[in-house]
């Protein structure tokens, strides 16, 4: 079939998609948030001293400083809220769009003291998106208080507003672990690939530097040809990431060994990425997970109801 | 056959870029290196770092997005690639407005573009970044780091490590703030007052029952230096261990 390149993107994007996919991602996405968020305090960085504060984000270089610890605990509270209703999809457009805007500034503060992490910026561009999206169309408080009103509780048809979304935050995942292995390549070069330099990550991660679960890096650092094998594969992984987007094969495969990457840089480094596995949430397949439940919980009735596709 | 119209437009393009390139670029990198550029545009490590790093990194760019400029350039010349890539779509997005399509196609393609451009440029504009962590090779089988001990009363000193102590900072954004601070020639009134933060919040957070440390006279900052061994066996005695501060109320 001869398809241009515009009419391929267009389909890659917009094609027609039910709304449980994305309902279900609303769901999860900000009910993990809460669940990472909820016990976490912003206040106390309002009282960091100055000389500890070295702007490096965006905000902070254009002047955005950390507000007094009041107004700051004040946003961690709203912030909170807000993200309890958009995972509830109460108000969904006004409480995605207020979790993205409050988030960005007490996501961003900490960065600004002393060093950049690489952790909790997916998150805000992944509210970002769906603060653009109707994710709160279905499954949500919303769609209840629209029924009730005017009785209109009809599922929207599928369309492309429930698609986009979702291939978005395939393709942030997808910037994310691409630019990683780019980096390896491109910063590190060949150098970054000798069992040395990985024996050396490996080995000073141990002296109290961070956290590894366990000690088995030491004894993996001893191992010289285990040791270019983990530094090939995982840059290799990173690299081809992207792909995960086009072909549907790769795709479980690749998601599979980067939570296998992840998890190997917990046990033996000690780094923890479980803010990017947020972005897996993305990839499951929802409504046909459901019908598979409904199917088996029910398989004894012959009408089990179906999820929207 | 390929558009002349199009190459031509191309080499002016390119021709443009060279210039900028070759004759503007580099004082405008000398004067952003002298931080006499917006504040946004500061660039990392200037402080440790020569000005010809930059202007060797500035050239691998510029020289990059020149050839893909003039392949773009050339291979968009040729008919068959322009109707390749937007020749008349038959299949058009069901149910989204062309304003709607328009700021999903502005949005994603911001990311993607600013996304690409941080890993051109090597930069970490959160939340942008060419998440460059563990890319940097290491030789040596050393390791320097800062490091903060509180003494209890009997003169122990007890590494301070975990969240609850060092609250909310985790460790590794403290040791490198200090040691970002220590780069400077003027960091003693800074290193001082971060230790008394410190020391402060761990006593103020003792007392309310936030975390059960023991009672600390003084908190001290040390430089400690390592040979890595295979076993980590040498973790409690470093090679170098120099007081670089210390903070008693």
């Amino acid at each position: 079939m001869n398809t241009t390149v515009l009419e391929r993107w267009n389909r890659w994007w917009f094609t027609a998609e039910g709304p449980t996919n994305l309902a279900c991602c609303r769901i999860a996405f900000f009910g993990m948030m809460l669940f990472f968020y909820a016990g976490q305090r912003f206040a106390p960085w309002g009282e960091a001293p100055e000389a500890l504060w070295m702007p490096a984000t965006i905000l902070g270089r254009i002047g955005v400083g950390p507000a007094s610890p009041e107004i700051l605990g004040g946003l961690g509270l709203v912030w909170k809220i807000a993200l309890a209703c958009a995972c509830a999809g109460l108000a969904s457009r006004f409480t995605t769009a207020v979790s993205f805007l409050i988030g960005f500034y007490l996501l961003d503060i900490p960065h600004n003291f002393g060093k950049v992490n690489h952790h909790d910026g997916v998150l805000v561009l992944t509210m970002f998106i769906l603060s653009l999206s109707r994710c709160g169309s279905i499954l949500s408080l919303d769609q209840i208080i629209r029924s009730r009103w005017n009785r209109l509780a009809e599922v929207p048809p599928p369309s492309a507003e429930f698609r986009w979304p979702i291939r978005a935050v395939w393709v942030i995942l997808a910037l994310v672990l691409g630019a990683a292995g780019v980096a390896k390549f491109y910063q590190g070069g060949w150098g970054w690939f000798t069992p040395d330099n990985m024996a050396i990550n490996l080995i000073s991660h141990n002296y109290g530097g961070a956290t590894p679960l366990t000690d088995w890096g030491l004894r993996v650092a001893t191992i010289p040809w285990i040791c270019q094998i983990m530094s090939l594969g995982g840059a290799l992984v990173e690299l081809l990431f992207p792909l995960a987007l086009f072909f549907r094969k790769l795709r479980l495969f690749l998601l599979l060994a980067t939570l296998v990457l992840f998890i190997g840089i917990r046990v033996l480094l000690g780094p923890s990425f479980e803010h990017y596995l947020m972005l897996y949430l993305f990839f499951i397949p929802w409504s046909k997970f459901g019908n598979f439940l409904l199917t088996v919980i029910r398989k004894n009735s012959t009408r089990a109801p179906r999820l929207p596709a | 056959m390929p558009q002349r119209r199009i190459l031509v437009i191309t080499s002016l393009i390119v021709v443009a870029w060279v210039l900028f390139s070759c004759l503007a670029a580099p004082s405008m990198v000398s004067a952003i290196y002298r931080g006499e550029g917006p504040a946004f545009l500061a660039l990392r490590g200037a402080n440790s770092n020569p000005l010809e790093f930059y202007l060797r990194k500035w050239m691998t760019l510029a020289t990059t997005v020149g050839s893909v400029l003039l392949i773009v350039g050339i291979l968009v010349s040729f008919p068959a690639v322009r109707s390749w890539i937007s020749g008349p779509a038959s299949w058009t997005p069901p149910n989204l407005s062309r304003s709607k399509r328009l700021v999903v196609n502005g949005a994603v393609l911001s990311i993607i573009g600013i996304g690409l451009l941080q890993v051109l440029l090597g930069r970490d504009d959160y939340p942008f970044s060419s998440y460059p962590m563990y890319s940097s090779v290491r030789r040596e089988f050393s390791q320097k780091e800062m490091r903060l001990f509180g003494v209890t009363e009997q003169g122990h000193e007890i590494h301070l490590a975990t969240r609850q102590q060092l609250y909310p900072f985790a460790q590794d954004r403290m040791k490198m703030a200090l040691k970002r601070m220590d780069s400077r020639a003027d960091a003693g009134k800074d290193i001082l007052s971060t230790l008394e933060y410190v020391f402060q919040t761990y006593e103020r957070r003792r007392v309310e029952g936030d975390h059960g440390g023991i009672l600390l006279t003084s908190v001290r900052l040390y430089e400690m230096e390592w040979d890595l061994l295979a076993d980590a066996s040498n973790i409690s005695t470093p090679r170098t261990k120099r007081l670089v501060s210390e903070y008693t109320p």
